[in-house]
């Protein structure tokens, strides 16, 4: 009853920020019911939240279909050719300092 | 280092080289490195520099009229200028890419670091040790980072500027 109660007063006290940061933390984990329920229902009455909300989604979206982000040979970072070079660089460096 | 440099200038060749300038700066800057802070973060910092000095030397900063850089008042970033059908069509476009890059170049790294990690993949958990701060802290962070992040996207690069909002 009592996170009912809790719920309730979220549904009805959420004002902008706060749904705008929900949408943001709804990329990062599954919101509870209440919050869902929240966004939900100020969604419905401020039209600045909901496109809001939709442009962040659209910048989320634009991202995942980036494939530099993504892209499996730059998640496993340096090349190996890559790594030979820099470290060959490094080298010359130091035999230059010394 | 290397996927920082890559979500930030889009170039696999430009991050590599990029890279390489950092680990020799930090080689010969290394007696600078007082321990304060941790070298990862010592060398992002200095990567960061080299990121700047690259986007002051290819002109790319774009037509950028303001830093995103939230302060602490956030109601500036909250109402959208522009329709969603606009967004998303300028979302479409292959420039976006470009522009989603230079907003995050130009963003403070306490803001943007995070935001790739996470873009990345990386976890909640693993990013706030990274960052040393509260994984509470990290969601406001991360919070704000997309707010600019889309604030920058329609002042720069889709041509809004400052004029134009007032007069709306």
């Amino acid at each position: 009853m009592k996170s009912f109660w809790k719920a309730f007063v979220l549904i009805l006290t959420l004002n902008c920020e706060q749904s705008a940061r929900l949408v943001s933390e709804s990329f990062d984990r599954r919101l509870g019911w209440a919050e869902r329920m929240a966004v939900f229902c100020h969604h419905r009455i401020c039209r600045s939240s909901r496109e809001l909300a939709k442009q962040l989604k659209i910048i989320q979206e634009s991202f995942q279909k980036t494939d530099t982000i993504n892209d499996p040979a730059i998640e496993s970072g340096l090349q190996p050719a890559a790594r030979s070079r820099i470290l060959e660089a490094i080298r010359k460096h130091q035999l230059s300092d010394s | 280092m290397y996927r920082f440099a890559v979500a930030r200038t889009g170039d696999t060749h430009q991050a590599e080289d990029l890279v390489q300038e950092t680990l020799l700066a930090a080689i010969r800057a290394h007696s600078d490195f007082d321990g304060r802070s941790s070298i990862r973060t010592w060398l992002v910092g200095i990567l960061r520099r080299k990121i700047a000095d690259h986007f002051r030397k290819t002109g790319r900063s774009l037509n950028i009229t303001e830093r995103p850089n939230p302060g602490n008042d956030l109601s500036g970033l909250l109402a959208p200028q522009l329709a969603t059908s606009d967004f998303r069509s300028a979302a479409e476009r292959t420039e976006f890419r470009e522009a989603l890059r230079n907003c995050l170049a130009l963003m403070p790294e306490n803001l943007a670091e995070p935001l790739i990690r996470r873009l990345a993949g990386d976890s909640l958990d693993d990013i706030a040790v990274a960052q040393e701060i509260t994984k509470n802290n990290l969601t406001v962070r991360l919070f704000r980072a997309r707010l600019s992040l889309r604030k920058c996207l329609e002042t720069a690069w889709m041509g809004i500027s400052p004029t134009d909002e007032s007069r709306k």
